[in-house]
């Protein structure tokens, strides 16, 4: 049942996210256009529980997955960018468990390595399929991302 | 102050297209490729676009600039899988692999 209010509250604060004023105009066209869309879009938009997105522990550790996120996209770019300029490339496509059981988890962790540039995701499962410009067997693709993003969407 | 961190924030950008797109000619096969263009798409860009995110700030602009950022970097790595995974699936197989993992 909650379904419904939390589509609204969404698509009404993207409304007031563009249109960014508070004119009662604004507002009140913004209102009608959040309740079609939340009737529309309610059933696409959550698979699961919506108190989960509601839950202001989860955007913590949503905000402390981002910085960690910040860090290694940063090491990331420097790391290809040295690779292009000496060409040692060593790819290799890797097998990367997961822990991750929802679907946005899986797409958080999916997502999050191709962005990685030196990483990239092949095929997405049970088991991710990585295509890995920099092999070493001692280092693990993901494992930052897995230990920090559990605790956002499982 | 504010002009020089837009400024030098604008050249480091730049230098990460260029390097990007080197990379795109020198790896050798689509998969190291791609990895290249991940590094324009979200090195270059979003970095140019945050630095136009400062140099806006506070206006109508900044907003929407930051909602820019977050779809290039909701709708990137997507689009990069789906391609990726259409390439592996028709027979386009790298040229220089030290391992795979995903035959056996």
């Amino acid at each position: 049942m909650l379904k419904f209010p939390v589509t609204f509250l969404l698509a009404f604060g993207a409304w007031i996210f563009f249109t960014a004023t508070l004119d009662i105009q604004e507002l009140v066209a913004g209102v009608i256009v959040s309740l079609v869309i939340a009737y529309i879009a309610k059933d696409f938009i959550f698979h699961e529980k919506p108190s989960k997105a509601l839950n202001p522990v989860r955007w913590a550790r949503f905000v402390a997955y981002f910085f960690v996120w910040l860090y290694l996209e940063i090491v990331a770019n420097l790391d290809v960018a040295y690779r292009v300029a000496t060409g040692r490339i060593n790819p290799a496509i890797v097998k990367v468990p997961t822990k991750f059981r929802s679907d946005i988890g899986k797409s958080l962790l999916g997502n999050s390595i191709t962005l990685t540039p030196g990483t990239l995701t092949i095929k997405a499962g049970d088991n991710l399929f990585v295509h890995w410009i920099a092999y070493n067997k001692k280092k693990r693709v993901g494992k930052l991302f897995e230990r920090f993003g559990l605790g956002v969407t499982e | 102050m504010i002009d020089i961190v837009v400024q030098v924030m604008l050249y480091i950008s730049g230098i990460f297209a260029v390097i990007g797109s080197l990379g795109l000619i020198r790896f050798p096969d689509f998969y190291t490729r791609t990895h290249a263009a991940t590094m324009l798409s979200v090195g270059s860009v979003s970095l140019g676009l945050l630095s136009l995110f400062i140099a806006t700030f506070w206006s109508v602009y900044t907003l929407k600039i930051f909602v820019i950022i977050v779809f290039n970097l909701f709708t990137n790595p997507t689009a990069t899988h789906a391609i990726a995974e259409r390439a592996y699936k028709i027979g386009i197989t790298p040229k220089k692999l030290v391992k795979d993992e995903m035959k056996t």
